[in-house]
């Protein structure tokens, strides 16, 4: 299977601002390797700080690498220009974990799915576009769209927000979906829904996706396999139930014995 | 109730300045028999030290000083913004020299830089419209580039550059909205500034010859000794009109600001908080 997205030894360095001028540099991600492959769903795990957000903002070109390589499709990120850098933002798409910012509250839902829709130029007319936007929004579950093309973020519930965020990500009908805690500022009740979109959007679309999570039970149920990163390494890789029945280095282990409720050791 | 106060007020001025040129009003000939005749009931204000109509004079002199206060503000709004949003999105160095040419501006002592521009350039409302833009356009960039700054940080304007648009979409779509509640509450300040700085020039005589407005008329009544006279009825009243325009700049700068910042409601540092946020109706 070729690898969609590939992260080779990736380094991200940010640099503390001292009192005069540059102070030390601060290693956000240390060789950091990671691949997604077509149709799957890959999980980044570990706690706050450890860099996963980081890493997710430099797979996408948002973050400038101080070391490494990323490969997207096989194509090297670095060397994208112009066209294929926009495409590339067409291919990969981003779900953020507050929807509530994400969405610019004084858009309706049909300006916000509209937007991405013309930045890219897809869809011939009016008329397809909106074929288009009630396709998506039928897709995750906001049906009619008519009730909801008029509304504004802020008369929506916070799953109804999320739910248009990845409405608007599948209208650009994506390669890889990458989602960042996407379900961390959501209801228990309302999770599973969203988490059942990320697998149904695998079976039925083949889209890749890389959660990127500190909630491990929603790992545990929709990966197929995970990385678990700490202080900026990636400190664990395999199979998901390999991973969560053997868990082989402590920060993992820590990890799970922390979900799983049993005092740690 | 401020704003309803505000809209009548500016709604009242701009009728009268409106009805001079379209009633072809005329405040008479000299008149050597009436100067500084009391207010009666043929001349409501009383007479100039030309024995003409002071109230008639007052309604004619609401257009320049209303043209000019709207007109210099919009330059002032337009030079502001423009400047401001740049510098708020760009960063980097283009913020850095930007921000420094508003500090000079800041800093630059109004009436006299005004007075010497318009002392270069000669007298004249365009040249005053361009002076008093000059002068008010910087604090506007500040407020505008700080909004900008904060907003350009926010999640979804980094969802709309993750999902490939372009600055200027952006911009556009995304900023300007933004900051346009902010652009209009500091316009109407804008306007209040304005008026007053004109209303200074031209008591200097800036304002060029055959022009009447509010600031002349104070300048003439100074110049030819009303006070000395007891005609405070030459002085008081482009005086009251001039405070009341620019008082109703403000409460509807006020009251833009509270509509579009409801958050103003809840800040502990308004007196009794409390009971506003108990009466206040849910919006």
């Amino acid at each position: 299977m070729s690898a969609l997205l590939e992260l080779k030894s990736v380094r991200v360095e940010f640099a503390a601002r001292g009192l005069f001028g540059e102070g030390p540099r601060v290693v956000a991600v240390d060789d950091a390797s990671l691949t997604v492959g077509r149709g799957e769903i890959v999980a980044l795990i570990g706690a706050s700080g450890s860099g996963k957000t980081t890493t997710m903002r430099a797979a996408l070109g948002l973050q400038p690498i101080d070391a490494g390589e990323i490969l997207l499709s096989g194509q090297a990120l670095g060397k994208m220009t112009g066209r294929a850098l926009k495409d590339l933002r067409r291919r990969v798409q981003l779900i953020f974990q507050d929807p509530t910012e994400a969405l610019n509250p004084r858009m309706t839902v049909d300006e916000i799915m509209r937007e991405g829709l013309s930045i890219h130029h897809i869809g011939a007319s009016a008329a397809e576009r909106r074929q288009m936007i009630a396709e998506a929004l039928g897709f995750v579950g906001l049906t009619p769209p008519c009730d909801f093309l008029a509304r504004h973020p802020h008369r929506l519930s916070g799953g109804q927000r999320q739910r248009v965020a990845i409405a608007a990500a599948l209208a650009l009908s994506p390669d890889l979906l990458i989602a960042d805690e996407p379900v961390s500022m959501l209801d228990p009740s309302i999770r599973a829904g969203i988490l059942d979109l990320f697998a149904r959007l695998r079976a039925e679309r083949q889209m890749s996706t890389l959660m990127v999570t500190h909630d491990l039970p929603s790992a545990y149920h929709l990966a197929d396999r995970v990385y678990v990163m700490n202080n900026g390494r990636i400190v664990e890789q395999g199979a998901t139930r390999a991973v969560f029945q053997a868990p082989r280095h402590d920060y993992t282990k820590t990890l799970i014995r922390a979900a799983s409720g049993r005092p740690v050791a | 109730m401020k704003l309803k106060a505000a809209l009548t007020i500016l709604g009242l001025f701009f009728l009268a300045a409106l009805s001079g040129p379209l009633l072809g009003l005329d405040p008479g000939p000299i008149d050597v028999q009436h100067i500084f005749a009391a207010p009666s009931a043929q001349n409501w204000l009383g007479s100039d030290d030309a024995g003409r109509d002071v109230l008639i004079q007052l309604v004619i002199g609401a257009l320049p000083s209303l043209v000019v206060g709207l007109s210099a503000a919009a330059v002032a709004i337009l030079i502001g913004g423009t400047v401001g949003i740049l510098a708020g999105y760009s960063r980097g160095w283009l913020d850095l020299v930007l921000l420094r040419i508003m500090d000079y501006f800041i800093v630059v002592p109004a009436l006299p830089f005004a007075m010497v521009i318009t002392a270069i350039w000669g007298p004249g409302l365009g040249h005053m419209i361009v002076v008093i833009g000059i002068l008010l356009w910087s604090t506007t960039a500040r407020v505008v580039r700080a909004q900008v700054k904060s907003g350009r940080e926010r999640l979804y304007v980094q969802r709309a550059r993750a999902l490939g648009a372009s600055h200027f979409h952006i911009l556009t779509r995304h900023i300007l909205p933004q900051v346009l509640p902010l652009i209009g509450t500091t316009g109407s300040l804008a306007v209040a500034l304005a008026i007053l700085t004109q209303a200074a020039l031209e008591f200097f005589g800036l304002a060029g010859t055959g022009v009447l407005s509010w600031g002349t008329m104070i300048r003439f009544a100074f110049q030819r000794d009303a006070m000395l006279n007891d005609a405070w009825w030459v002085v008081i009243p482009p005086g009251l009109c001039i405070c009341l325009v620019i008082t109703a700049c403000y409460w509807l700068a006020q009251s833009l600001e509270q509509k579009l910042n409801p958050r103003l409601h809840t800040t502990d540092l308004r007196i009794r908080s409390f009971a506003l946020r108990a009466s206040a109706e849910k919006p």
